[in-house]
């Protein structure tokens, strides 16, 4: 098991995919908070957020073979929690139909720290932790998860290209969008 | 204030602040900014925005995470690993009830249709191996099920080939 702590991620799974079980217990303990972080800000919920990261690891455990030396551990893990946390985003939003009629910002009650609205933009009152989460939720996607990794997370944007596989300069200029798009959600919460 | 340039100029925001402007176009934002106060707003609330959402704390998984996981695990194997079922007195009841139900579908079959002999008693054995198979497969289908392929954005990994220096590798999703 020392030994295995040296490892990268590639040679876990790899080890794992030859039945090393502590393998797979090491990349449970390497991916597990960063994982929980990344999801519990889509779910914004920690019970669903580490229910859903444990389902990540019982398709990383059972599918283990599916994985190829190809792409990046982490690319392949993170693929697997987001597309299941986008999933329970849209079980959630389907239900939330089925229960109330449509809803648009309205029904979200936040409470920003002051509403102070300086038009000339000077002065700004800081956002709330709270009304920022509700901006975000707001966010299409890709911008939400981009949003998350880099601006929550504060992943470099070399992991984010790894994790999204796409290209650096792409990620930038996603990054810059994701943010003008929050910015303009936040102004609209706060009107 | 050229409003025309506004699009621009925020465009710049993100490279603006990782200071990886060439010194043109960072003098260019500066200049805007200083007579625009639309796009200094915008790049105001953006600064206020990233300062709390940096300082956002982050969570931890319960202490028992992995143990949980673990127990998860074991509990839902899917079938197939006999030796691993084999091993818990739990799971043993339930494979010699299945191994019982099956012997009792074959007799029954051998029953129910004498004509056939033999050979119908082996279709039906067949069958039952099947049933079994198709069951361990929608356990593994499950396990990969729809969700890693919904939705067509960009996190999605739908057999894929990417180019990592100079090999070429190939991506394949979970759901084979
Ligand atoms: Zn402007």
């Amino acid at each position: 098991m020392n030994d295995l702590k040296d490892k990268t991620d590639e040679q876990l799974i790899a080890a794992f995919q030859q039945d090393d079980e502590n393998a797979f217990v090491l990349l449970v303990e390497r991916y597990r908070d960063r994982l929980i972080n990344f999801v519990y800000r889509f779910l914004n919920d920690m019970t669903d957020a580490e229910d859903l990261v444990q389902e990540t690891f019982v398709k990383v455990y059972r599918k283990k073979h599916s994985y190829r030396e190809i792409a990046k551990f982490s690319t392949w893990i993170y693929t697997i929690a987001g597309n299941l946390a986008r999933s329970e985003l849209r079980k959630r939003k389907r239900r939330k139909t089925y229960t109330m009629s449509s809803l648009g910002y309205e029904d979200t009650e936040f409470t920003p720290v002051d509403t102070g609205k300086d038009t000339e933009g000077i002065v700004f009152n800081s956002y709330a932790g709270e009304e920022i989460m509700k901006a975000i939720d707001q966010l299409p996607e890709p911008f939400k998860t981009i949003t998350i990794l880099r601006d929550i997370q504060e992943l470099s944007y070399e992991d984010i290209s790894t994790i999204l596989d796409i290209p650096m300069g792409t990620v930038k200029s996603r990054v810059n969008r994701a943010r003008l798009k929050l910015q303009e959600t936040l102004s609209y919460l706060r009107e | 204030m050229q409003n025309s340039d506004c699009g621009f100029i925020r465009n710049q925001y993100t490279e603006f602040k990782d200071n990886t402007l060439t010194p043109e176009t960072k003098a260019e934002v500066d200049t805007h900014l200083a007579e625009c106060h639309a796009c200094q707003k915008v790049f105001t609330e953006l600064d206020q925005a990233l300062s709390t959402m940096h300082s956002m704390e982050t969570v931890q998984a319960s202490p028992n995470f992995t143990t949980t996981l673990l127990s998860k695990i074991s509990d839902s194997e899917p079938a197939g690993v006999w030796q691993r079922l084999y091993n818990s007195s739990y799971t043993k009841v339930a494979g010699y009830a299945i191994a019982a139900g099956m012997v009792v579908a074959i007799g029954l079959n051998f029953i129910i249709d004498p004509v056939s002999g033999v050979s119908g008693g082996n279709n039906s054995n067949f069958t039952i191996e099947q049933q079994v198979d198709t069951n361990n497969q929608e356990n593994l289908v499950g396990a990969s099920d729809s969700a890693l392929m919904a939705g067509n954005d960009s996190l999605n990994l739908n057999s894929k080939t990417i180019n990592s220096g100079s090999s070429t590798l190939q991506l394949v999703n979970g759901g084979n």
